[in-house]
C-alpha cells in the first residue's frame, strides 16, 4: 500500500493489494449458498402475526371506528386505533446525526378524523396467525365520508383549493438567482423552450418491508427489519413515548431499498405491538401492502426555456420546477433541493434563475427515491439540451462539450467544485462505444442518445453528516468492523472489510463485519444519499489507519526502522525497504496485546458541514462534492407499434476510485436497468387519488428480456472525497439512464415525446403526428 | 378454504360438482391474483390430479386438448403447422413457470379479453366439451365465450376437452402479440392467423384478435377478402378502418382504444407477412 490520497487527480501510480480489485464480496457466499437470513426469515417462539387496516379513499373523513368485533375475534392479541396511541404522530424527516429533526410536518401514525391519501393506515392487528389477523381486518368497521380532495399539482396551487398540507399546499420552495438572466436570454441568438413531466415510480424492490420485534429482559423494543435506516429509532421511541435507549434497530442483508427503506414503515407498527402485547410481533408486508403502504418518486414538471449564442454556448437558463409530494411531507423539500440544484445540469451557466416548489395533493406521498429529485432534473436538462441541439442544427455531443462544466467551475450555485471534472471523457467514452447507428429498415428505426449529468453524493453540508466506525484486530490476526451502516446489497459491509483489509494487509475474507444495529454498532447514518461508502468508508479508513499506526511504530520498533518503512500485506508485517525483514501479524498482535497497546478504534468520520444556501439567491454549497458521468443508448424503435428495443446501453462515470469493482459495475448495471424501465414502461397511475396500477401485472419493471448487457465504463480521478479519493455511484449510474433512453428515442423517431414514459403507445402516436405534419 | 378436493377420477369429480357450489382450481395462475386474500374462499376443486384431462390426443376427427393441459404441455406436443400459433401463444403466456402451472381450460374459462390462448383457438374452429353429472354437451369456443369473464358454464358443469376438427388442422399459421415490455406482459393487442394456400392461392383464412373487444373475435369479412390472394398480397388486403370497425377495443391503464386497433392491424399484416414468407421459403 502506498501513498493513499492523490491530491492532484490521476497524478500519483498508486497501487492497492485488495482496493479496486473485482473481489468477491464477503456477503456473497451467504447469498449464493442460501444461508442468508433476511430480516423476514427471522421467527420467535409465541409469536403474533400483524396486518394493517388502509383507507380506501384518498380523502375522507372517518365518521365511525369500531373495532369491537375484531378485538372479540379469537386468537386476536391486539388491536389499535388512534385512541390507543400515547403520541398520535411521527416523524417524516430524514434521521439525520445531528438529532435536530424538522417539528412541523410529523405524520398522523393513525388516522384519527381525517384520511389524506389512499392506503392511510386506520388499525394495526396483532393475532395468532396471519390468518385470524387477516379476518380481524375483515370486521372493523369504518365509515369514510369522502371530501373533496386535490390531486393536481396545479389545482392545488389555486386558492380555492382543498387544504392538504400548511394554508398554501407548498411543502417547500426554493430559488436560485445567478448572474442575470434576461441579459442573457437578450444577448441569445436562440430560446429554447420545453417542459418536460415525469410520473410516480414505485421502488418494486424484490423483498418487501418485514421485520420482527420483541421486548428485551432490560425491557427495550428490539426490532429486527428489513431497512435502511436504523437511525429510525429514535423516531419510533419519540412515536411511541419511550427514551431514545430502550429502542434498538438491527437491520439484515436489504432485498432492495432505493430510498424506498429510509422512512418509518413497519418499524413503528411493530414496536406500538410489541409495547402493547409484551409478545414479539412480525408484520410482513405483502406486495399490494408495499404498494400502498411507503412513499413513491416524486413526479415532476420541469419547465426549460434556454437561450444559446450563435456558437452553442448557453446564455442563460430559467427554470421553473414543480415536484408533486401527496399530503405529507417526508423527504419532500430536500428531494426539491436536489433537483433545484442540479436544474442546469452539469453546464457552465453564468445567468441562472431557478424557482421551484414542491405541492401537496391527495394522491400518494412521496420521498425518498434514488437520485433524489436530482434524476428528475436530469430527464429535464437533457432532453432540454438534445431538443436545443436540434433547434440550433449542432450535433448533440458538440454542443455539450461546448457547455460542460470543466474542473473548477462554479455550478448553478456558485460554488466551485474541487474534484476532478471528467463529464467530457465520459460523454465521449460511452458514446463511442455505440459504434456505428445501424441502417432504418422498415418499420424499424435506430437512435443514439446520450445524457450528461451532475450528481451530488452526501449529505447536504447544513445536515452536518457524521459517521462512526471501529476496527479491531483479534489475537490471532484477524479483524473486525463495526459499523451502524446498513447493508442494502450494494456490497456495502465487503467495501468496508476490503477498506480495513488493505490498511492492516489482512485479507478481507478474514475480516468479519457487524453492522446495522442501533445499540451495538458506531452509528453511521443511513445507506442512501450515495453516502455509504463515502461517509463509513472513510470512517473505518480512520479507524483502520489509526490503528495501523500504532501497530507500526510498534513493529517499526522491533525491527529497527522508521513507522513510514513499516508496511502490512497478506498477514505479514515487514520492512518495506527490505523485505527479508519481517514477522506474521499476529505475532507482531500478540507483543502488542501483552504490552497493553491498543489494537481497536472508534474512529468518527466529519463532511464538511456548511449553512443553508443564500434563500434569495440559492447561492452557496450544497453538497460536498459531486460525480459526473454520462450514459449512452442505442435503441431501435418499432413505429407502427411504437415498441422500443435497447441494444446497448453504456455508462461512463468518474468514480474517482473503485473500491470493489465488481460492486461498482453491480451499482451501474443496477441502476441503468431501473432508468430504463423508467424511461419506458414503469407508472404508478393514480386516478382522483386511487391507484389503478396495483400490483407487478400493472406496474411494469423490465424483465430480463428488456435489457441488454449493459456496459461500465469507469475511470478512475482519484479525486473524490471518499477513501482513497472514490467518489459515490449508487445513485449516480442511475441518473442519466432514462434521459439517455428519451432521447435516443427521439433520435429514432424524430419526435419528442416529453412525457415519461414513453409507452408504445405514445411513441406511436408522436410518429404519426410526425407523419400528418410532414 | 372450507374443503379441500383432489379427485383423480373426473367421475369423481363430476359427482362433486353435482349440487355443491366449488371453485374449480387447475393452475390457479388466474385464480391466485384474483384472490386478494390469503387463500381461497369455500369449497375447492382441484382438478390438476385427474390423469384423463391432461395431454392432447389425435384421432380420425380432429385433435383433443385435455383440459388440464398445460400450456408447457402444447409446446411439447407434435402437432402440425396449422397449430404453431397455440405454441407461439403458448411460449408467450408468462414465463416458463406459469406456463408449466397455467391449463387451457384455464385460460378459456377464466375468459380474460386478453386471454393469449383464445385467439388461436378461434382460429383452429374450436369446440369446447362440457361435462357434468348428467351429461356431456359441446359448444364453438365463440359461443363459449360469452362476455368478459362471462362464459355459458353452468353450474354443476366443468370444462373437459378442448377439439379441434381435423379440417382446421391445415394451412400454416401465426401468433403475435403486442405488450408494453417484451415479456411476462397481458396483450395491448394479439392476432392469431392461419392461411390456407396448398397452391400459392389462399384457399381458406382463419384471423382471430384478441384483447380489443369483450370477447377475442374472428375477422369473417377479411377472411373472405383473402381467400383467392396469393400469400404475397395478403397484408395488403389488411384496412385499417375495417378492423377498427370490426373491433370494439376499450381504453385503459394498458392503451386507449384508436391505438388497440391500430396495433392489431399492424400485427395482422405482420403475422400475414410472416406466413407469405414462411410459404415462399
Ligand atoms: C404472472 C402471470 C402472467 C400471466 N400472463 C398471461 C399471459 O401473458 N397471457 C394469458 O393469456 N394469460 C396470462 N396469465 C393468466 C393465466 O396464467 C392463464 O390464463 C392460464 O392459462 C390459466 O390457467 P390455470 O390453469 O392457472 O387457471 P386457474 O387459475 O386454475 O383457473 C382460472 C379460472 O378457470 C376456472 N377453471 C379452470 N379450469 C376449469 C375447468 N376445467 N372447467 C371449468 N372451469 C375451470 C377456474 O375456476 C377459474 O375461474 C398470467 C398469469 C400470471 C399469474
Amino acid at each position: 500500500m502506498n501513498k493513499m490520497d492523490s491530491a492532484v487527480p490521476g497524478e500519483q501510480n498508486v497501487s492497492y493489494r485488495q482496493i479496486g480489485k473485482p473481489r468477491t464480496r464477503i456477503d456473497s457466499p451467504g447469498k449464493v449458498f442460501g444461508k442468508t437470513p433476511y430480516a423476514g426469515d427471522y421467527v420467535m417462539p409465541n409469536m403474533l402475526h400483524a396486518k394493517v387496516l388502509r383507507s380506501k379513499l384518498p380523502s375522507a373523513r372517518m365518521t365511525r371506528l369500531d373495532v369491537s368485533k375484531a378485538r372479540d375475534l379469537p386468537g386476536v392479541a391486539c388491536v389499535l386505533t388512534y385512541k390507543d396511541l400515547k403520541i398520535g404522530t411521527v416523524a417524516t424527516d430524514i434521521p439525520a446525526q445531528t438529532g435536530f429533526r424538522r417539528r412541523d410536518t410529523d405524520q398522523q401514525i393513525l388516522v384519527d378524523e381525517i384520511v389524506r391519501y389512499q392506503g392511510e393506515p386506520i388499525a394495526l392487528v396483532a393475532a395468532e396467525s396471519v390468518e385470524i389477523a387477516e379476518h380481524a381486518l375483515s370486521l372493523i368497521e369504518v365509515e369514510l365520508e369522502p371530501v373533496p380532495g386535490v390531486y393536481d399539482v396545479f389545482e392545488a396551487q389555486k386558492p380555492d383549493a382543498p387544504k392538504v398540507f400548511g394554508d398554501d399546499n407548498i411543502v417547500a420552495s426554493y430559488k436560485v438567482r445567478k448572474g442575470d438572466v434576461e441579459a442573457g436570454f437578450a444577448a441569445a441568438e436562440t430560446i429554447v423552450e420545453n417542459t418536460f413531466r415525469t410520473q410516480y415510480i414505485e421502488h418494486a424492490f424484490l423483498e418487501p418491508e418485514v421485520g420482527l420485534g420483541w421486548e428485551d429482559e432490560q425491557g427495550v423494543i428490539n426490532i429486527r427489519t428489513s431497512t435502511q435506516a436504523v437511525e429510525t429509532f429514535r423516531y419510533i421511541a419519540d412515536a411511541i413515548g419511550i427514551p431514545h435507549s430502550k429502542v434498538r434497530i438491527r437491520g439484515a442483508l436489504v432485498g432492495g431499498g432505493f430510498g424506498g427503506k429510509c422512512d418509518v414503515t413497519v418499524e413503528l407498527y411493530i414496536a406500538l405491538l410489541t409495547l402493547k402485547t409484551g409478545r414479539p410481533v412480525r408484520l410482513g408486508y405483502t406486495r399490494e401492502d408495499s404498494f400502498y403502504g411507503h412513499g413513491k418518486r416524486h413526479p415532476f414538471i420541469i419547465s426549460h426555456k434556454t437561450g444559446f449564442a450563435k456558437d452553442g454556448r448557453i446564455t442563460a437558463s430559467k427554470i421553473d420546477i414543480t415536484s408533486e409530494s401527496g399530503p405529507y411531507a417526508f423527504m419532500s423539500p430536500y428531494v426539491l433541493m436536489y433537483a433545484t440544484e442540479a436544474g442546469p445540469g452539469p453546464y457552465l451557466v453564468d445567468n441562472v434563475h431557478i424557482d421551484s416548489r414542491s405541492v401537496a395533493t391527495n394522491n400518494m406521498y412521496t420521498s425518498a427515491f434514488r437520485g433524489f429529485g436530482a434524476t428528475q432534473a436530469c430527464i429535464a436538462y437533457e432532453q432540454q439540451m438534445d431538443e436545443a441541439a436540434k433547434v440550433l442544427g449542432m450535433d448533440p455531443i458538440e454542443l455539450r462539450r461546448i457547455n460542460l462544466l470543466k474542473t473548477g467551475d462554479a455550478i448553478a450555485t456558485g460554488f466551485e467544485v474541487q474534484s476532478a471534472v471528467w463529464t467530457e471523457e465520459c460523454m465521449d467514452r460511452a458514446w463511442a462505444a455505440l459504434g456505428e447507428k445501424p441502417k432504418d429498415e422498415g418499420a424499424i428505426r435506430y437512435g443514439h442518445g446520450i445524457a450528461a449529468y451532475q450528481q451530488g453524493y452526501g449529505r447536504m453540508i447544513w445536515l452536518h453528516d457524521t459517521a462512526e466506525g471501529w476496527v479491531g484486530v483479534e489475537m490471532d490476526g484477524t479483524v473486525v468492523v463495526r459499523s451502524g451502516m446498513t447493508d442494502i446489497g450494494a456490497g456495502q459491509t465487503s467495501s468496508l472489510a476490503q477498506i480495513a483489509g488493505e490498511l492492516l494487509g489482512v485479507d478481507m475474507m478474514d475480516i468479519t463485519v457487524y453492522n446495522s444495529d442501533s445499540s451495538t454498532t458506531p452509528l453511521a447514518g443511513t445507506s442512501s444519499a450515495t453516502r455509504g461508502l463515502y461517509m463509513s468508508g472513510n470512517a473505518v479508513r480512520n479507524a483502520a489507519t489509526a490503528v495501523r499506526n500504532r501497530l507500526a511504530a510498534r513493529a517499526a520498533q522491533h525491527f529497527g526502522v522508521a513507522d513510514s518503512d513499516i508496511d502490512f500485506a497478506d498477514s505479514r508485517v515487514f520492512v518495506a525497504s527490505d523485505r527479508e525483514k519481517s514477522l506474521p501479524f499476529k505475532e507482531l498482535i500478540a507483543t502488542c496485546a501483552s504490552e497493553g497497546i491498543h489494537r481497536s478504534e472508534l474512529a468518527i468520520f466529519r463532511a464538511p458541514f456548511g449553512d443553508w444556501i443564500d434563500p434569495e439567491t440559492g447561492q452557496g454549497q450544497v453538497h460536498p462534492d459531486y460525480t459526473y458521468g454520462a450514459h449512452a443508448v442505442q435503441v431501435a424503435v418499432d413505429t407502427e407499434t411504437g415498441e422500443v428495443t435497447i441494444l446497448k446501453s453504456v455508462g461512463a462515470h468518474d468514480v474517482g476510485q473503485c473500491v470493489n469493482i465488481a460492486a461498482v459495475e453491480g451499482q451501474i448495471e443496477g441502476g441503468v436497468a431501473q432508468g430504463h424501465g423508467y424511461a419506458l414502461s414503469e407508472e404508478l397511475i393514480y386516478k382522483d387519488g386511487c391507484l389503478v396500477t396495483p400490483s407487478l401485472s400493472e406496474y411494469l419493471c423490465p424483465t430480463s428480456m428488456d435489457s441488454p448487457r449493459i456496459e461500465c465504463i469507469i475511470l478512475e480521478s482519484r479525486s473524490g472525497l471518499g477513501p482513497f479519493g472514490a467518489k459515490g455511484i449508487g445513485e449516480p449510474g442511475h441518473t442519466p439512464a432514462a434521459s439517455a433512453v428519451a432521447n435516443a428515442v427521439a433520435d429514432a423517431i424524430g419526435a419528442r415525446v416529453h412525457d415519461f414514459p414513453l409507452t408504445p403507445e405514445k411513441i406511436a402516436r408522436a410518429v404519426s403526428a410526425t407523419r400528418d405534419n410532414g | 378454504m372450507d374443503v379441500y378436493h383432489r379427485p383423480e377420477t373426473l367421475q369423481d369429480a363430476l359427482a362433486l360438482l353435482n349440487g355443491t357450489a366449488l371453485t374449480v382450481a387447475a393452475g390457479c395462475t388466474d385464480l391466485f391474483p384474483a384472490t386478494p386474500a390469503q387463500e381461497l374462499a369455500g369449497q375447492v376443486l382441484d382438478i390438476t390430479a385427474i390423469a384423463a384431462l391432461r395431454g392432447i390426443d389425435e384421432g380420425a376427427d380432429g385433435w383433443r386438448l385435455g383440459a388440464a393441459t398445460t400450456w408447457s404441455d402444447i409446446l411439447r406436443a407434435s402437432l402440425p403447422p396449422a397449430f404453431d400459433m397455440l405454441k407461439q401463444a403458448a411460449r408467450e403466456v408468462g414465463s416458463v413457470q406459469i406456463q408449466n402451472a397455467g391449463t387451457i381450460a384455464g385460460n378459456i374459462c377464466n375468459a380474460s379479453p386478453a386471454a393469449d390462448g383464445v385467439p388461436p383457438l378461434l382460429a383452429l374452429d374450436a369446440a369446447v366439451e362440457l361435462a357434468s353429472s348428467t351429461g356431456t354437451r359441446r359448444l364453438a369456443l365463440c359461443d363459449f365465450l360469452t362476455g368478459v369473464r362471462q362464459t355459458a358454464l353452468r353450474p354443476g358443469e366443468m370444462v373437459t376437452a378442448i377439439e379441434v376438427p381435423r379440417a382446421s388442422g391445415a394451412g400454416c399459421s401465426r401468433f403475435l402479440k403486442l405488450g408494453a415490455r417484451k415479456y411476462l406482459v397481458i396483450s395491448i393487442a394479439s392476432v392469431a392467423v392461419r392461411v390456407v394456400a396448398p397452391a400459392g392461392r389462399v384457399e381458406g383464412a382463419a384471423l382471430a384478435v384478441g384483447a380489443c373487444s369483450p370477447v377475442p373475435l374472428r375477422l369473417t369479412a377479411l377472411e373472405q377478402r383473402l381467400c383467392g390472394r396469393a400469400p404475397d398480397d395478403l397484408p395488403d388486403a389488411v384496412d385499417d378502418a375495417a378492423i377498427a370497425g370490426a373491433l370494439s377495443p376499450i381504453s385503459d391503464i394498458r392503451a386507449d382504444a384508436a391505438y388497440r386497433a391500430a396495433a392489431a392491424a399492424e400485427l395482422l399484416r405482420r403475422a400475414l407477412g410472416d406466413i407469405a414468407d414462411g410459404a415462399a421459403g
